[in-house]
């Protein structure tokens, strides 16, 4: 049938089979994709946080001081995109592994949704996290 | 190079470990996240006086120096991946050891930066 062709598994569900047609392709191509996000986010993380004139200077890092670096908003962009496309590239890394231990060979699903839940949790937590550097009242 | 076949499988050379070696930085990069995040967060939430004791006592000399071997976690795992991206679009597939040895270096003289302009907060 046309419909099941273009539907991904359809054919195999109305067969009464259970046929997972699921490659990975797309997870795979993800994990690249975030890695090279990751790759550039974490440097320039690093080097804004760390490696600056002011950063090596050794003058102590106070709240204040993070707030007035934070007064720019690229600070808090680039955060969000670094905690989300890290958190991508970590949990489906670890889903790598689990499945490599065998962990969800019956239930790849249940795998995969409960890493999914933890990863937008901890989006949620980090970007909550960021809000009392945003502040501007000292 | 008879002997060093001779005493090492070849399942076992490089290859493998820097297989292992990407794994292990993974889960600990990833284990070192969520305490990040903890860390940070649990500082932040009191407010200023707990903020600014927390950030000093993480920038004690021997928290920096910690930090030190979290970078090299970053630039191992950077540099293997970077191998690795390598090898998904086809390059280099034959050289891996080169490629491999070659980024080593590479990460090792990102590391002699990073552990000289870390230096002074280190030595204080």
């Amino acid at each position: 049938m046309a419909v099941a062709e273009r539907i991904p598994g359809l054919a195999g569900k109305i067969a009464g089979k259970q046929i997972d047609t699921d490659t990975g392709a797309l997870s795979w191509a993800m994990q690249r994709f975030t890695a090279l996000l990751v790759g550039i986010f974490i440097v320039v993380h690093l080097w804004l946080l760390h490696f600056t004139a002011q950063a090596t200077s050794g003058e102590p890092v106070t709240l204040i001081s993070v707030r007035e670096r934070m007064a720019s908003p690229w600070y808090f962009i680039l955060d969000v995109l670094l905690l989300a496309s890290l958190l991508y590239h970590s949990l489906n890394g670890l889903r790598s592994v689990l499945i490599d231990w065998g962990v969800g060979s019956r239930s790849g699903k249940v795998l995969s949704g409960t890493l999914l839940v933890i990863g937008i949790l901890l989006l949620v937590y980090g970007i909550w996290a960021l809000i009392p550097f945003t502040l501007g009242q000292y | 190079m008879k002997t060093y076949a001779a005493a090492n499988p070849a399942k076992y050379r490089v290859g493998m470990w820097a297989f292992v070696l990407h794994r292990l930085t993974g889960v600990v990069l990833t284990l070192y996240l969520l305490a990040h995040m903890i860390v940070i967060s649990t500082a932040a939430v009191s407010g200023t006086l707990s903020f600014d004791n927390v950030m000093e006592t993480l920038h004690e000399p021997w928290v920096i120096a910690l930090e030190l071997l979290l970078i090299a976690a970053v630039v191992y795992h950077l540099m293997n991946g970077v191998r690795l991206l390598l090898f998904d679009i086809g390059i280099g597939i034959r050289r891996q050891k080169g490629i491999f040895w070659v980024l080593m270096l590479v990460g090792l003289a990102a590391m002699a930066w990073t552990t000289a302009a870390l230096w002074p907060l280190i030595a204080r």
